[in-house]
This record gives C-alpha cells, sequence and structure tokens, in this order.
C-alpha cells in the first residue's frame, strides 16, 4: 500500500536531505509557477529562465519552511516574489516583448480567417503591453488573480497582505489597463 | 455612505468574496449610485476583455524539470534557520494519511492481538511497556546530560545488554533526547530512552529480538518497513524490527497520525547506526544510508485467537 504523499511531507523531506523528493514537487507545481512567471516576464523564453529561478529559490528557502502550513501558498509567494524581483533588475525590455509576442502569438489565435486572426494578435499584443508597463507589485497581482486564478483570499495569503490590499492591487491594475488600451485606442484612430 | 468605500469593495462584491453586511451595503450603495454602478460596468468589462488573452500561454518546454533539478543537485542541501529548528514537526498529514492510519486502529481494535509464538522471541505484552514509561515519566529524568550523546549513550547500553543498540536522533523532529536506561520488562533487560517532545515525553523501547517480540506483521514485500500501530488505555503503540532489536514507540495521548511519523524516522535513524549517530546537527541529517522512506507500508498482523 502507498502513499500520496501530502505537499508538506515532501517539502519536509527536501529540507532534510532527500533531493529526489523536490522532483515530484517540481512535477506537480511546475504549470502553475510557469503560469506565473509568464505573467510577470511575458515571454516564454524569460519564463522558463524565471521558472527555473523561481524553484531553486524555494529549494534554497525550504529549510525556512514550515510544514505546519500549506505548501502551495508559500511557493507561489516564493515565486512571486522571485518574478518581482527579477522584473525589477530587467531593463529596456518593452520592443523585445512585443517582437517575442509577434513570434509566439501568430500560433495562438485560435480564428481561421487571416483578418480575425490578426485582429485578435494585435488585441493579444496591446493587451499583453499594457501589463508589461504595469509596475511590479500590480502586475504581480494581475497575474495572481486573472492568470493563475487564485480567488482574492488566497491572493492576501500568498502575498502576506490584507484582504483589501489584494483586491486593492488588482482594481488598480485593471483601471491603469484600461486606460492605456483607451489610449491606443484613441491614437490608432487619430 | 461615499464612493471611496463602496469602490475599495467593487472587486470583492463581483468576486463574491465580501462578508453579507457589506455586500448589502455596497448593492444598496450601487442603486443609488451611478458612478459607481460605471465603474462596476468598467471593471467587469476589462476583466472579460482580459481574461481569454492573459489565460493563454505558449506551452513551455520539457526542459523545465532537468534544468531545475541539474540546478539543484548542485546545491547544498537547504539549511534551516533558527526559527525553523524551534518549530515543532508540523506533521500535517493530509486526511487520506490520517484516516489510513484510523482505519487501520479500527480494523485492529483496541485490544492487543495474539500471534503464534514467534520463532525469534517470546510475544512482548505491550502493556507492559505502557507501565514502564509510565515509571520513567513519573521519575526523576532518566541518567545522562539533557544533551547526551547518542553514540556514547549506544555504546554504553549495547556493552550493558549484549545487543546492537542504537539511539534515534529525533532533533530534527524536534524530539530532545533527555537519555537512556536498562530496565526490565517480561522479565529482560530491554533499553528504554525517553524523549521530550512538544511537552510530553516519549519512549522507545529496544530489545533483543530473540527474547522479545512485539507482534509486528512479518512482510516479504517490505521486511524492514512493516510496523505494528495500537491505541490502548490512552497510550499509543507503535512497533517494528530492526534485525537483531525489536523497537517500540510508547507515549500517552498523543494522536498516532503524530506519532507514527516520529516512529518511522526513529526507524530509519536505528537501522542506521552512522545516520543516527554521527551527525548530531539538526537538517544536515541525510537519508542516503538506511531504508529509503518514501512509502509507508502496514499490514495487519495475523490473529491467533482462542
Amino acid at each position: 500500500m502507498e502513499y500520496h504523499l501530502p505537499d508538506e511531507l515532501l517539502a519536509r523531506n527536501v529540507a532534510a536531505g532527500r533531493v529526489d523528493d523536490f522532483e515530484e514537487l517540481l512535477r506537480r507545481y511546475r504549470h502553475r509557477v510557469y503560469r506565473i512567471c509568464y505573467g510577470m516576464a511575458g515571454n516564454a523564453e524569460d519564463a522558463e529562465d524565471w521558472a527555473q529561478e523561481c524553484f531553486v529559490r524555494a529549494y534554497q528557502q525550504l529549510g525556512r519552511y514550515n510544514p505546519d502550513l500549506p505548501f502551495a501558498p508559500w511557493l507561489l509567494k516564493v515565486a512571486s516574489n522571485t518574478c518581482i524581483n527579477l522584473a525589477k533588475a530587467r531593463t529596456n525590455r518593452q520592443e523585445r516583448l512585443e517582437v517575442g509576442l509577434d513570434e509566439e502569438r501568430k500560433d495562438l489565435s485560435p480564428c481561421s480567417d487571416p483578418v480575425q486572426a490578426t485582429l485578435a494578435a494585435e488585441e493579444a499584443r496591446q493587451v499583453w503591453g499594457a501589463v508589461a508597463s504595469l509596475p511590479p507589485t500590480l502586475r504581480q497581482a494581475v497575474t495572481l488573480r486573472v492568470l493563475e486564478g487564485l480567488s482574492y483570499r488566497e491572493m492576501a495569503e500568498t502575498l502576506g497582505v490584507p484582504l483589501q490590499t489584494a483586491s486593492s492591487r488588482v482594481r488598480r491594475a485593471l483601471t491603469h489597463i484600461r486606460e492605456r488600451l483607451a489610449l491606443r485606442g484613441n491614437e490608432v484612430e487619430r | 455612505m461615499r464612493c471611496t468605500w463602496a469602490q475599495e469593495r467593487l472587486l470583492l462584491y463581483l468576486a463574491e468574496e465580501l462578508g453579507g453586511h457589506e455586500v448589502n451595503q455596497v448593492r444598496a450603495h450601487l442603486q443609488q449610485c451611478a458612478v459607481c454602478t460605471a465603474q462596476l460596468r468598467e471593471l467587469t468589462e476589462i476583466q472579460q476583455r482580459l481574461e481569454p488573452i492573459l489565460q493563454t500561454q505558449p506551452e513551455m518546454s520539457g526542459r523545465l524539470e532537468a534544468r531545475v533539478m541539474d540546478a539543484v543537485r548542485d546545491l547544498p542541501p537547504p539549511r534551516s534557520s533558527w526559527r525553523a529548528r524551534l518549530i515543532l514537526p508540523g506533521w500535517r498529514l493530509r486526511p487520506l494519511l490520517a484516516a489510513s492510519a484510523l482505519c487501520l486502529l479500527f480494523a485492529m481494535g483496541v485490544v492487543f492481538l495474539r500471534l503464534k509464538n514467534s520463532e525469534t522471541g517470546l510475544p512482548l505484552n505491550m502493556v507492559l511497556l505502557s507501565e514502564a514509561h509510565q515509571q520513567a515519566v513519573s521519575g526523576p529524568k532518566p541518567p545522562g546530560s539533557p544533551t547526551a550523546v547518542p553514540k556514547i549513550l549506544a555504546q554504553e547500553l549495547t556493552r550493558e545488554l549484549h545487543y546492537p543498540v542504537t539511539v534515534a536522533n529525533l532533533q530534527a523532529q524536534g524530539a530532545r533526547l533527555l537519555g537512556g536506561r536498562k530496565t526490565e520488562v517480561q522479565g529482560t533487560l530491554v533499553a528504554q530512552f525517553q524523549y521530550e517532545w512538544q511537552g510530553t515525553r516519549i519512549s522507545v523501547f529496544e530489545m533483543d529480538a530473540a527474547k522479545l517480540a512485539p507482534p509486528v506483521p512479518a512482510s516479504k514485500s517490505f521486511p524492514s518497513d512493516s510496523y505494528f500501530v495500537a491505541k490502548r488505555d490512552g497510550f499509543a503503540y507503535v512497533a517494528w524490527q530492526n534485525g537483531k532489536t525489536n523497537c517500540v514507540m510508547v507515549a500517552r495521548s498523543v494522536p498516532m497520525h503524530l506519532l507514527f511519523p516520529l516512529a518511522c524516522r526513529a526507524c530509519e535513524q536505528i537501522a542506521s547506526p552512522a545516520e543516527a549517530h554521527g551527525r548530531q546537527n539538526v537538517g544536515e541529517n541525510s537519508p542516503q544510508e538506511g531504508i529509503p522512506h518514501s512509502s509507508v507500508h502496514t499490514q495487519l498482523a495475523r490473529t491467533n485467537r482462542p
């Protein structure tokens, strides 16, 4: 009879030196961490590098993890804080981000009509551009809420902030994105 | 009600994460405030516009796992902070594991199972261990300093008892070794070690397998990873075999789902004296030697009812 070991126990095993158990944690959380990194980085190449960095940081900090508490919020907190630091350190990414989007998104459009596909790609480009223009903490908020689908309570727990703060960051982020998209639309019309 | 107060709560209202009282207040405000109603509509529209776009990402390559594992294998083991050392073990097992342990206890009942005589020793009456445990708890602390060196303690008792004794170092699990002694159980001398864990005393008995045998189920598949667990009269028992010695962990008023992982760790340590006695620092125990403990296998003992 084998047990599916809970995350918390695996984390304790890793902290005690069982490196192999980290691979199971990696397998369970790689998609979630990658989604967060993609939302923060804005392109696949950086997202994978950032995801690697997030997991390495998590491994190094496992000695400080308290297994009395759920593992997932702890890991997501480490990942989102790591992404914040990487985003702040990154400079002059706007052009690279848009070029990267062009190369990546043309295969993602579900439209068979080339005109619609072009419009959809342009819409995606503008949205991702607007997200990229957010300050790191607001980008983190919209990543956790919209990409990752966390509830506001889960966000608050992950970030270690009050519920109102989590909600406020998302509201400011959405307002910023909406204004930027409206601005872009006016520029196009002119 | 002010618009600022309401606008701060619009997203929580949309997500249905507001408390009942605040929901009513926001709803009442929206009914009479066009500005806030417009903002609610804008927030709803922008979320609906963003979600299908932001929730679509390129697939990641299959290289991430290999890259991460290559990176972490080159790193030293995670270091625990002084806080983590003070935090007592959080054996917060998932309900499945806890329920499985409870099912085993229920199936085995609250009375001890009787086995046919083991070829390796007389059947052990576990109740006597609880009596020895209580005597140790109610008496003065066992001889040996609170920071007794496991290796020296093990050597002394091995010399006195004439069978290999290993002392489990459970510091990483927050259990402090108080000391050890020899004591008589069922006419046989056994080693008894006392630990202090979360304000509770725990005893680990090690006995010559040729003389005394707790009812540990024999498993061909997992000969070194089978346990007997039982609860009776407020005492919890976990027993296992370790080659020439049999071991039993006893504690009073400790939930089995908390005691069992401690026993598993003690089993690993006792099976690997180098690990138990060689490394004294918290967080540096390496499971390289000894029994791999990636899974737990327990079996019911066969019963021979009169």
